[in-house]
């Protein structure tokens, strides 16, 4: 075929036809590449600004309800300093039900990029029922529109997921509004503090104690695929660890070993559970399988290896050990083969947490008597710092690898007071850092998958 | 000697007692699946990516064809059809045009079925950029944002420009097509050609491989692949844009119609200043280095933005991160509309592919 074209000139005409036929059916592939290009490389950086307009209900008013799921989504979305909610009181006439198109005219003076609509309407049976609509301001489309249902007390939930929704509308990323914290509840001196295993919405609300606090409570983890949290429970001065049904409340010790076992963590598909066991003086990492309770040891030597996390597709783990002198942090295959140190940096690095993306590690490292959260590749390259202070520990992933939270302490006074500590979360870019509310102490935190 | 019934009875019946006894053990630790208290339904609207026309297909045809026929006839209407045409199966058709029913717009709010489904596209094309005033409720909805709908729509009586009387010499630019009448450049066309054959097929294997790999997941690997294939890419558009613009600069020449001043820089950096203050990509998504998207652009002498088509449509369709990326872009351009096009180079700027480029985030 080609060689036609570049050959003699009788055939011309033949070969001009062909072009012709070429260059339209090229011009319909490669219409695109064939137009000038403008680059575009330069843009704002700054929080997407939102409307939220109130639910309303069947008479296209305002109702509590209406107005309560918009303050909550209002708020999801503030806290992940991604976007900017816009006053309320700002709207002029918004629609009275999603079933109507919003005069964009009146949302996109306001700054207004996404408009969300809705109606919440309790039917006979006293449930929730709502619908709704997301709409690009700009370009006057919908983004997405839905309906749900969900029993009056469960609207803090219902109005999470819709803010998820949202989220990913403008981000591209699964949300992580509708999740949950459990963390351990600190109370009383130092010296005999009462710690209790908590829960709460990842925005504070719906707290609720899950163990008495007569047993000493670190490092909860939530399962990835049921309603279960595994922790560390001092029973009769023996540390083990427990796994708790978190809606039947019920506790179980997992299997029985001698010595202690700790540092657990359930493997992404929840049924592993990966953990240090110490026996004899050595501290070595363990895989359990949860439906049989079998036993497989994955390091073998005599230093400290704790701390271990897998990879989201279950294949490789990330641990600590002071194999080398002080605490590194390293990477092997889930069967225990192929270790690989991965931190090199100054000072030690510790409790590391593999992202539920994938693509990097958070970590707690210590140097020169200052504490940093932080982050870094999966190779060890591109280490990054997001937060520091007297003690800040504990990282743990949002569902969606976007924002770490963890725990800080401040400093001691001389005269034995502060030593306060508290939740905080920050957006992986090092942005946005904030504290999230607690009735009392806080440490330990461990974020929820997204509820289903 | 026991029978065998006699034994598995007996083995049945201490394994019962054993589990009440004990109870169960903790083998399953699969829990029933819990009752959701919360359902949520959510319908994805815009599975296309042309979005701005409607996402009505049915009638539009018709329509778009009573309107194209109405145009110049020489080259196809401006709807620049998807790129990578061979790519992969599920490419959506490109069609634009879709609208639903122009007319009955009007009030500033209308019922909508109950769904917004036919999301009547409010036909104020004409009124052209004036910056809505919040009136509080403008009756005739005074678009701001118009733009968009024009090409397509049959039914606006007083449009302004776009449809503009395109006289016969048009056909250069919009349709590439000028070459075949040059009998002397035909042999450097044929190996232009050539070249342009496999870039096409380049493309065409870009765009399968990007299908593949995000069907594989999105991982590390991808990034650097797709920068190759970004530069890639990006060499091939330039080699086709100046081959092309030097073809239809001897088209133009041929038959001396109007003088066309040369698009300068000064111009499309004008162009790409106006643009980037209506830009707000996603911050945060993983590659964002990745996330570059390409959208069609068509304007009328106004600047006025006619059409905004993401180009990667395959992608738009896979990669959450890249769709969000993608209306990002698309509603910066509709944002800013008009483009600061001047009128006099207005052919050569009516139509040309924003690349939107978020690495100015990372840096």
């Amino acid at each position: 075929m080609m060689p036609v074209f570049s050959s003699i000139p009788v055939h011309f005409q033949a070969a001009a036809r062909l072009l012709a036929v070429f260059i339209a059916v090229m011009i319909v592939a490669q219409n695109a590449v064939a137009q000038l290009r403008i680059e575009i490389t330069e843009g704002m950086v700054a929080p997407t600004p939102i409307a939220i307009a109130d639910f309303t209900g069947a008479d296209g008013r305002v109702t509590d309800e209406g107005r309560e799921i918009a303050t909550i989504i209002s708020n999801d979305l503030l806290s992940s300093g991604l976007f900017e909610p816009i006053d309320s009181a700002a709207f002029i006439a918004p629609p009275g039900s999603p079933a109507m198109k919003p005069n964009f005219a009146n949302w996109a003076p306001l700054g207004a990029k996404g408009l969300l609509v809705g109606s919440a309407i309790l039917d006979e049976t006293g449930k929730l029922q709502v619908e709704f609509v997301l709409w690009d301001v700009i370009t006057g489309r919908d983004l997405s529109s839905g309906t749900g249902s969900a029993d009056p007390n469960a609207l803090r939930q219902l109005s999470h997921k819709i803010a998820d929704l949202v989220y990913e509308e403008f981000t591209g990323d699964s949300g992580y509004f509708d999740t949950q914290i459990v963390y351990v509840a600190e109370a009383g001196p130092q010296a005999s503090r009462i710690k209790r295993l908590a829960i709460m919405d990842q925005d504070g609300h719906n707290h609720k104690y899950l163990t008495s606090g007569l047993d000493l409570v670190l490092t909860p983890r939530f399962s990835p695929t049921t309603q279960e949290i595994a922790y560390l429970n001092y029973f009769n001065e023996e540390p083990n660890v427990y796994i708790q049904d978190i809606r039947t409340g019920r506790s179980e010790r997992l299997g029985s070993f001698p010595g202690m076992t700790f540092a657990p963590r359930f493997g992404p598909q929840g049924d592993k559970l990966i953990m240090s066991w110490a026996q004899d003086g050595l501290t070595d990492i363990y895989e359990m399988d949860l439906r049989t309770q079998d036993i497989r040891q994955l390091t073998k030597t005599s230093s400290i290896d704790t701390a271990p996390s897998y990879s989201p597709d279950g294949r490789r783990v990330v641990f600590e050990s002071d194999r080398a002198g002080r605490q590194q942090i390293y990477v092997m295959n889930s069967d225990g083969t192929a270790t690989q140190r991965i931190s090199f940096g100054d000072g030690r690095y510790a409790t590391p947490v593999w992202s539920p993306r994938g693509d990097i590690i958070a970590f707690t490292k210590m140097h020169r008597g200052t504490f940093y959260i932080g982050i870094m590749n999966v190779d060890g390259t591109g280490e990054r710092l997001l937060a520091e202070g007297f003690l800040v520990e504990g990282p743990t992933w949002a569902p969606n690898g976007r924002v770490l939270m963890y725990y800080k302490q401040e400093r001691f006074k001389a005269d034995g007071s502060g030593g306060k500590t508290a939740l905080y979360r920050v957006d992986i870019t090092g942005f946005n850092e904030r504290r999230i509310i607690t009735p009392s102490d806080a440490s330990d935190p461990a974020w929820s998958p997204l509820r289903r | 000697m026991m029978s065998r019934p006699f034994i598995i009875s007996i083995g049945v019946h201490v394994a019962f007692t054993l589990l009440v006894v004990f109870g169960m053990p903790m083998l399953g630790r699969d829990l029933p699946e819990e009752m959701p208290l919360v359902r949520l339904e959510v319908v994805r609207t815009v599975p296309e990516t042309n979005l701005i026309e409607g996402d009505k297909p049915s009638t539009a045809k018709e329509e778009q064809q009573a309107t194209v026929a109405r145009k110049p006839p020489p080259p196809p209407p401006p709807p620049p059809p998807p790129k990578p045409a061979a790519a992969a199966p599920p490419a959506p058709p490109p069609e634009p045009t879709a609208e639903p029913e122009a007319p009955a717009e009007d009030p500033a709010a209308e019922i909508l079925p109950d769904k917004p489904v036919p999301k009547p596209k409010l036909a104020k094309l004409d009124i052209p950029k004036p910056k809505p005033k919040p009136a509080a409720r403008v009756a005739p909805k005074a678009k701001p944002k118009p733009v968009m709908k024009p090409v397509s729509k049959p039914k606006r009586p007083g449009r302004p420009a776009p449809p503009a009387p395109k006289p016969v010499p048009k056909p250069a630019d919009t349709a590439k097509p000028a070459p075949p009448q040059k009998s002397k450049a035909n042999d450097a066309l044929a190996n232009q050609l050539n070249k342009m054959v496999k870039d096409t097929r380049k493309r065409a294997d870009a765009a399968t491989g990007v299908l593949q790999n995000l069907a594989e997941a999105k991982v590390a690997a991808k990034d650097a692949e797709q920068a190759r294939k970004t530069q890639q890419r990006k060499v091939a558009a330039d080699t086709m844009t100046k081959t092309l613009s030097a073809v239809a600069g001897n088209a133009v020449k041929a038959p001396p119609k109007k003088s066309i001043a040369p698009v300068g820089i000064d111009d499309v950096a004008r162009i790409q200043q106006h643009v980037s203050k209506c830009w707000q990509p996603p911050l945060g998504a993983a590659g964002n280095d990745t996330l570059i998207v390409d959208i069609f652009v068509s304007v009328n002498r106004d600047g006025e933005v006619l059409k905004a088509d993401i180009e990667d449509k395959l992608r738009f369709n896979l990669d959450s991160y890249f769709k969000a990326s993608a209306i990002a872009a698309q509603r910066a351009i509709v944002d800013c509309s008009p483009l600061p096009i001047p009128p006099q180079k207005y052919d050569q700027l009516k139509e040309f592919t924003f690349e939107f480029n978020p690495k100015f985030i990372s840096r």
